[in-house]
């Protein structure tokens, strides 16, 4: 297992990344971590002549609140997202997303821009940034723009980024008042690609009644998914009236292209799919109720 | 029989002599070995189950940079003298295994071409550019349904065999009387999956041929680098004495690196014809697509029982696949499931019935206790036999199982079990996991709707099997001139800490400090023939030979300390490196000083006496089996919304006789058990209905790693066996009794919903099937 | 593995059934899929498919293995070998076109095989893009029956076409994002439904 060969580049800056991926056309390719894009190569499923390497650049890495997001640089590890207070406490769901990510031997090459980019239908980190409506950063020769998560991820390892365009960052909302998070996921052996799994965020008014929910599912779809029918359904509800059980139910009821492959089938994983949300749900509510206003 | 002596070592966890150097990452493995000008090697394999070849146009890849050569099965195939197997012998006709595909790809993954180039690299870039010609032909996938398709569909792999049988055997038929008669009688179809041994390290060769000397050497990752150099020599047809094979690190075996297969023989045919070294490191790729696979049996097992849940009579009908390619003999091999079926119990009577049967995926080959499917199914049905008659397994196994009173006790299918006592380690095991405690945790979590269970098996293990080439072992034994000790035997050790055990046998048998033994192991150009480590016999066989060659050098160095110290022979012991008066310790002269004055002053020796300090035996086992037995008991959890499956307690209760290295037997009998834990719910070689492999990497083939084993919790008996020291083996018991010891306990688990799972691997989306049928 | 398809033309059966089957008034339309010759009902191409990172291209030959212009079905085998060795993929395509007066639909069944590196994998990455890719050709197909671009001169046969007429020739298809260039759309349905087969064959759900 032998990757073909390429030539490396390490551009100086992003704007130079940016310049030499348009001059090298589609026979380049953006490197990051490498931690999905290097086995592809190295099992020679993937071809590139040029591998254009991001990772080192300080533009490019960063946590910094702003405003009412945390944004993130595309570089910054899995690692040191899961290990940041600021994070745990402005966006939880991603610290207790990352344990999930691989392993922590991944985690310490893998990339935030890297996972968002791959968008892999069982990755923690695009779930999540659709979960919390996260907004993703872009650049290329022509200039900057924002893509919302909603908007970004377009199919099996295909998003809305066009062909030499470098993500940049991802702002991720910070929730406030009484808010809870979850997540849930289910996979063979520790680390495994999951075979289902959810992220949950909810907030609760003071009187329990449901103000936001974000459910993102992974592993059931040919992209992450949102359970839009399922939040529909909660908002404004007292959290007394709802189960778990109705809720994972429900946020199964609209998928129409959950995979079906040697760890399971279509209907398998959605059985699954719904026992975590339901999982999720009630872990996320436990910690809305009993936490004390937040800002 | 030579007794021996007590020892400082043998039964002490003495840390492993392999360690400092495997740890701190200074092994030489066959992939850290370099020659001058060293080519490497790339096989071209068929992406298709079946296909005709009708031509290989080799030109791109040979116009390519760096490559070197391409060869294909026209170069190769014709060049074998000889490719007999020791484990077969040269009269047993054996199944087809032409070097490279000849006409027919028989399986994804069948090396089509060779290509031979500067780098790994390049070869690989090569084999992209050989343009093979391949008319897809129908494949058998499903060995189920292998006779059927040559019969109705004409689909067969190998033209000599056209009804896609290799063979089978029976024994004498089942007593249907006895069957019809009984108050008892369960059955159940179990089928057990396809897996594959996975050693850490892949297969890999180095050959250099020296052509101005007629000199073959090999670097090898094998088990048997004795047999490998007599394989190799017949197969070119070169004299035996002008090969010589060298390993000293393997990353594990576990029967895949016990015969050399056909890659191993293209390497060497390949070699012949180029100038420098040829290199083969198969990628774990190639390594899960057509290194050999295992178990993959379907069979129906019968018991009959009386009232009282005693057993009265067994039966066995199965069919195993054997792929398209399986190692030598696999008819024999086969043999020796319905042989074991019986296990440790009192069974009047058993009865089996076997099939072997091609398909167009990679092959058989052994792997750790390559039977196992007796235990398998033999244990799910006693379980499943328990439940019936309304009895806790536990109880119908103590009713059945034999005593050491028994002993020695005849097999319904004619095998001599002695020097056990498989009641004792059931009890161990029924007392270390508190059977009764268990049961009332159990009906307390099913009162909160969780399921928990357990499950035990129990197995009898024929080790050191006394067949052919494996029935002796040798050793030669120097005291080099500095005093230092040197054991050389044939080694083949691939994680089986052969260097180690022998140390410390050695260091008993002459009574040296541990720190001045050291052992050489797999050169064949210095140490004696063996078998090599296969067949749970490296234990007691290595130790018979140290005994034998240690009682002769002992002796040697008695007379020597005897005329330097002016005492009788009698009044010598040996012990701390020295050789001292027994009854005046002080008066003593060192292993050091006796060899000083062997190797440079031999004059001073009495007149008469040779200067030899070495000496060479070779040991005969007593006896055709040295029986080791154990029972495995499980406790897990399965949640029944996902299917997943968490073990709680693994408990191993395990006669090997008495131990060598207590750290030893317990590794052996650890990585054993994961790997049967991995059989029972993790392990699967999927193939599609097109023949393709679907786990052909580790994202798709799934071991067990440390997060889904428990501790596993150890408790030895030690009934010595027929050989020295009372030695048994231990290499591949912990691999036959876990399978069917996670299974049961699943089963007990779920058996207030209804479900037996006897279709395995147990996995997830499997048990969620299971459960969700038995509630319609 | 078998996938089912159904679409439907706002056009009479015969006109749909002329289209459907004359290899020389169409040229390749899927982006990603290059005509290289003709030969009355045989030609060969080349389809590109793009997933992320991953490409495939596959190089191959397709023919019309049987036309029964009464029953409206055509039979349509292709075989493609990916050019760095990946493997190979073969599609056996059964077009059924029913007669619904102004309209008609159209079932495609397509049996395909696949070997190589493009199966030797478990995980389903693709489950839906089969259906995806189908509906994608089936969609173009019927805009191509709504408002078919003007036709080409026939030249005799066999030929070879030395270039393709859209400015995205050669252009990998991807899959799920095809970006909406103004250019005539021809559909060749056979080549589609190679790209289709082969696609599939990388991208793959397993049939379980």
């Amino acid at each position: 297992m032998k990757a073909a060969s390429f030539d490396y580049h390490r551009p100086e800056s992003v704007d130079g990344a940016t310049r030499m991926l348009a001059e090298l056309g589609e026979d380049a390719k953006i490197l990051a971590g490498g931690q999905s894009l290097v086995p592809m190569l190295a099992l020679r499923l993937a071809f590139f002549d040029h591998l254009v390497d991001i990772s080192q650049l300080d533009e490019l890495k960063g946590i910094e609140r702003r405003g009412d997001d945390v944004w993130i640089g595309a570089a910054t590890t899995d690692a040191v997202i899961g290990d940041d207070e600021q994070i745990s406490s402005a966006v939880p769901l991603l610290t207790r997303a990352t344990p999930f990510v691989g392993h922590f031997q991944i985690r310490s090459r893998g990339t935030l821009g890297g996972s968002i980019a791959h968008a892999d239908p069982a990755g923690e980190y695009p779930a999540v940034a659709l979960a919390l409506g996260a907004s993703v950063e872009a650049v290329s020769p022509g200039g900057r723009r924002t893509i919302p998560a909603t908007e970004f991820f377009t199919g099996v390892w295909e998003t809305a980024l066009e062909p030499g365009e470098v993500l940049t960052g991802v702002r991720f909302p910070v929730w406030t008042g009484r808010r809870g998070f979850a997540v849930q996921e289910f996979a063979r052996r520790h680390g495994d690609f999951a075979i289902a799994g959810t992220v949950v965020a909810v907030a609760l008014d003071s009187h329990d009644r449901v103000s936001r929910c974000g459910i993102g599912l992974l592993g059931l779809g040919s992209t992450p998914r949102r359970a839009s029918k399922a939040e529909a359904a909660v908002v404004g509800r007292s959290v007394a009236d709802l189960t778990g059980d109705d809720i994972g139910e429900l946020a199964m009821s609209d998928l129409d292209d959950i995979p079906s492959d040697l760890q399971g089938s279509a209907s398998y994983r959605s059985r699954v799919g719904a026992v975590l949300v339901a999982r999720a749900w009630a872990e996320a509510i436990e910690e809305a109720t009993t936490e004390a206003t937040n800002a | 029989m030579t007794q021996t002596v007590a020892g400082r070592y043998a039964g002490a966890r003495v840390p492993r002599v392999e360690d400092s150097r495997l740890l701190t990452g200074h092994g030489t493995y066959v992939d850290d070995v370099t020659r001058p000008g060293m080519l490497h090697a790339c096989f071209v394999r068929s992406p298709f189950a079946r296909a005709r070849i009708d031509g290989i146009d080799a030109s791109a890849a040979l116009a390519f940079p760096g490559v070197r050569a391409v060869f294909t099965a026209g170069d190769l195939n014709p060049e074998v003298k000889e490719a007999w197997h020791a484990v077969v012998g040269k009269d047993v006709p054996d199944t087809p295994r032409p070097p490279l595909a000849e006409g027919e790809a028989k399986f994804v993954g069948d090396p089509v071409a060779l290509v031979v180039a500067e780098n790994r690299y390049i070869a690989e870039d090569a084999v992209d550019l050989v343009e093979v010609d391949y008319e897809p032909l129908p494949a058998v996938a499903d060995f189920t349904q292998a006779i059927r398709l040559a019969a109705d569909a004409g689909v067969v792999v190998h033209e000599a065999y056209p009804d896609n049988v290799a063979g089978g055997m029976g024994g004498a038929p089942p007593n249907e009387e006895t069957f019809a008669s009984a108050a008892h009688v369960v059955k159940a179809n179990v089928y057990q999956q396809m897996y594959a041994p996975v050693p850490i390290e892949t297969r890999g060769l180095v050959v250099e041929w020296q052509a101005a000397s007629g000199e073959l050497t090999v670097w090898a990752s094998t088990q048997i680098p004795h047999e490998l150099r007599a394989f190799s020599a017949r197969l070119l047809g070169i004299p035996a004495h002008n090969v010589r094979v060298i390993m000293r690190d393997t990353g594990g075996g576990f029967g895949q690196k016990v015969v050399p297969m056909r890659e191993d023989m293209c390497i060497l045919l390949a070699a012949r014809k180029l100038p420098t070294a040829l290199k083969w490191i198969e990628d774990r790729r190639e390594n899960l697509m057509s290194a050999g696979q295992a178990r993959h049996v379907d069979g129906t097992v019968r018991m009959a029982f009386d009232e009282e849940g005693t057993i009265l009579a067994a039966d066995i009908d199965f069919m195993q696949d054997i792929g398209a390619y399986p190692t030598p003999y696999p008819v024999l091999t086969t043999a020796a499931i319905g042989m074991f079926f019986p296990g440790p119990y009192r069974m009047p009577k058993a009865s089996f019935n076997y099939k072997t049967v091609f398909t167009n995926t990679a092959g058989l080959a052994a792997y750790r206790g390559p039977w196992q499917y007796e235990t398998l199914s033999r244990e799910i049905l006693l379980d499943i036999g328990a439940r019936t008659m309304g009895m806790d397994p536990v109880e119908l196994r103590r009713g059945n199982i034999l005593r050491c009173d028994e002993m020695p006790y005849f097999s319904a299918t004619g095998m001599p079990y002695d020097h056990v006592a498989p009641a004792d380690t059931f009890e161990q095991a029924v007392k270390i996991l508190n059977h009764e405690g268990f049961r009332k945790e159990q009906r307390e979590a099913l009162a909160q709707g969780r399921y928990i269970g357990l499950g035990f098996s129990a197995y009898i293990e024929p080790t050191a099997g006394a067949t052919g080439n494996l029935a002796t072992e040798g050793a030669t034994i120097r005291m080099e001139s500095t005093g230092k000790i040197n054991v050389y035997v044939n080694g083949g050790s691939t994680g089986n800490s052969i260097e180690t055990t022998v140390v410390q046998l050695a260091a008993d048998a002459l009574g040296a400090d541990i720190e001045d033994v050291g052992t050489i192991q797999g050169d064949t150009a210095v140490t004696p023939y063996g078998a090599g480590a296969q067949g749970s016999r490296s234990g007691p066989m290595t130790a018979g030979a140290v005994s034998e060659a240690g009682a002769v050098l002992r002796k040697q160095i008695t007379a020597m300390a005897a005329h330097r110290l002016g005492v009788e022979e009698s009044d010598i012991e040996l012990g701390g490196s020295n050789a001292f008066v027994r009854e005046d310790p002080s008066t003593r002269v060192s292993f050091a000083d006796i060899a000083y004055r062997a190797y440079y002053e031999p004059q001073q020796l009495p007149a008469g006496m040779a200067a030899t300090l070495e000496a060479t035996a070779r040991y005969t086992a007593p006896t055709p089996f040295t029986w080791a037995n154990a029972t495995h008991a499980c406790t897990c959890e399965v949640d029944v919304q996902t299917g997943q499956v968490t073990l709680t307690r693994y408990i191993v209760s395990e006669d090997v006789g008495p131990m060598i290295n207590p750290n030893v037997v317990e590794g052996q009998i650890a990585g054993g058990t994961v790997q049967g834990i991995g059989g029972a719910l993790l392990e699967n070689m999927v193939y599609d209905d097109d023949g393709n492999p679907l786990s052909s990497t580790f994202v798709d083939y799934l071991l067990p790693t440390a997060t889904e084993v428990p501790t596993i919790e150890y408790g030895h008996i030690e009934i010595p066996g027929p050989g020295v020291g009372g030695y048994k083996g231990v290499g591949e018991g912990g691999a036959i009794g876990s399978t069917p010891a996670v299974i049961n306990a699943v089963n007990d688990a779920l058996a207030p919903l209804g479900v037996t799972v006897t279709r395995l691997p147990a996995s997830p989306a499997a048990l969620v099937d299971l459960i969700e049928q038995a509630a319609k | 593995m078998e996938f089912v398809n159904e679409f439907r033309v706002p056009v009479p059966i015969n006109q749909a059934w002329e289209v459907l089957t004359d290899v020389e008034r169409v040229v390749p339309a899927i982006p990603g899929a290059q005509l290289l010759s003709v030969d009355g009902d045989n030609f060969t191409g080349t389809v590109k498919v793009k997933v992320g990172p991953i490409t495939m291209q596959y190089k191959g030959n397709a023919s019309f293995e049987d036309k029964d212009s009464s029953a409206h079905r055509a039979v349509i085998r292709a075989d493609g070998k990916e050019t760095r060795g990946q493997g190979n993929a073969s599609a056996v395509v059964t077009a059924e076109l029913k007669d619904e007066g102004e309209t008609t639909s159209c079932v495609l069944t397509t049996d395909l095989t696949i070997s190589g590196k493009a199966a030797q994998f478990g995980r389903g990455i693709l489950s839906d893009v089969a259906t995806k890719l189908i509906g994608q050709f089936a969609e173009r197909l019927e805009a191509d029956l709504v408002a078919p671009p003007s036709s080409e001169t026939p030249t005799e046969s066999p030929r070879t076409l030395s270039a393709a007429p859209q400015s995205e020739s050669g252009a990998s298809l991807d899959l799920l994002g095809v970006v909406a260039l103004p250019i005539a759309k021809r559909v060749l349905p056979v080549a589609g439904a190679l790209a289709a087969g082969l696609a599939i064959g990388y991208l793959l759900g397993r049939r379980r």
